[in-house]
């Protein structure tokens, strides 16, 4: 959580545009890392975040917490921009397919023996991850991408707690047995 | 060693981060557009009033137009002063029609009863006027 958050966002709630942008600056990288886990393309995924912030700062005047941190009510916009993303392209996103995907998670700089091994790790890990069910594959990249509690993705994901923690748990079994 | 791949994966993902000259731009035209603001009672009544249009308005009228003029016909109809000229077109039906001719009729039959009584009281003043002529 930013230092200072809730001035900012009682500001940006009243038109302060600076207040907003710095909410924007703190949460842009966390929102575009969620959105480009399932959109793989960089120029899809940064216009998605654009997206993601237009409703945040049109609808904020409406935001109250309670009990649902700012960071939680981005997530789930973010969330639901993906559906509806997914709902009108009917495309399976490749990362192989499209320009700057694979390239956004490979380390350009490393050796080349290195960058093959981490390719090719990274690619084992993707296949895994597709094996899983969205439910699983989006609580998974909340927890360990977007580094948030049970209790934030609860939040996200309109579940218990309890349900939140049972699924990561069954999903990274089934990981574990996938790349073994 | 999975536990490792896991990781490894994850760390990569958290190095992504967007151009930073797309944040700029982007924030820029974000800051643009307005903010919605939330629905009270007053925003609820500035709308509904701003909803409503010329031709809303007209129907409306219209409407009562017709429920007024409908009313005064029914209330002229029960107060028994009820004509041809005041029944409104609309209006017409058997049993109307049936009940004004029935009452012309009887008006009519009342006019000859009053003709023929005044016939006769004619001819029984002239009668009692022959019979005093007559007297010594």
């Amino acid at each position: 959580m930013l230092e200072a958050e809730q001035t900012y966002i009682a500001r940006a709630k009243e038109g302060d545009g600076e207040a907003f942008g710095v909410l924007y600056g703190h949460y842009a990288p966390a929102i575009y890392r969620f959105i480009a886990v399932k959109v793989s393309t960089r120029q899809e995924s940064e216009d998605l975040m654009h997206e993601v912030f237009l409703s945040a700062w049109q609808k904020l005047p409406g935001f109250k917490e309670q009990g649902f941190p700012f960071g939680s009510w981005l997530y789930k916009i973010a969330r639901n921009r993906v559906i509806d993303y997914y709902r009108t392209k009917k495309v399976a996103a490749s990362i192989d397919d499209e320009e700057g995907g694979f390239d956004q998670l490979a380390d350009l700089g490393a050796p080349v023996e290195e960058a093959i091994d981490l390719n090719f790790d990274l690619e084992a890990v993707r296949g895994a991850l597709a094996q899983l069910t969205d439910e699983q594959q989006e609580i998974i990249q909340l927890r360990f991408v977007a580094d948030l509690s049970p209790a934030e993705i609860a939040g996200i994901v309109g579940k218990r707690e309890g349900t939140v923690r049972i699924i990561q748990f069954r999903a990274l079994k089934k990981l574990q047995e996938i790349l073994q | 060693m999975i536990d490792q791949k896991l990781t490894t994966y994850f760390s990569r993902y958290k190095t992504l981060t967007p151009r930073a000259d797309f944040v700029s731009s982007s924030m820029a035209k974000i800051l643009l557009t307005e903010q919605q603001q939330p629905i009270n009672f007053n925003t609820f009544r500035t709308r509904f009033l701003e909803s409503i249009t010329v031709g809303s308005a007209l129907a409306l009228a219209s409407l009562m137009l017709l429920v007024v003029l409908g009313g005064i016909s029914y209330l002229g109809q029960q107060s028994g002063v009820a004509t041809v000229a005041t029944i409104s077109p609309a209006s017409k039906d058997a049993d109307t029609v049936a009940l004004l001719q029935e009452a012309s009729k009887l008006v009519s039959s009342v006019q000859i009863k009053e003709v023929d009584n005044f016939a006769e009281s004619s001819e029984q003043v002239v009668s009692a006027l022959d019979k005093l002529s007559k007297e010594p």
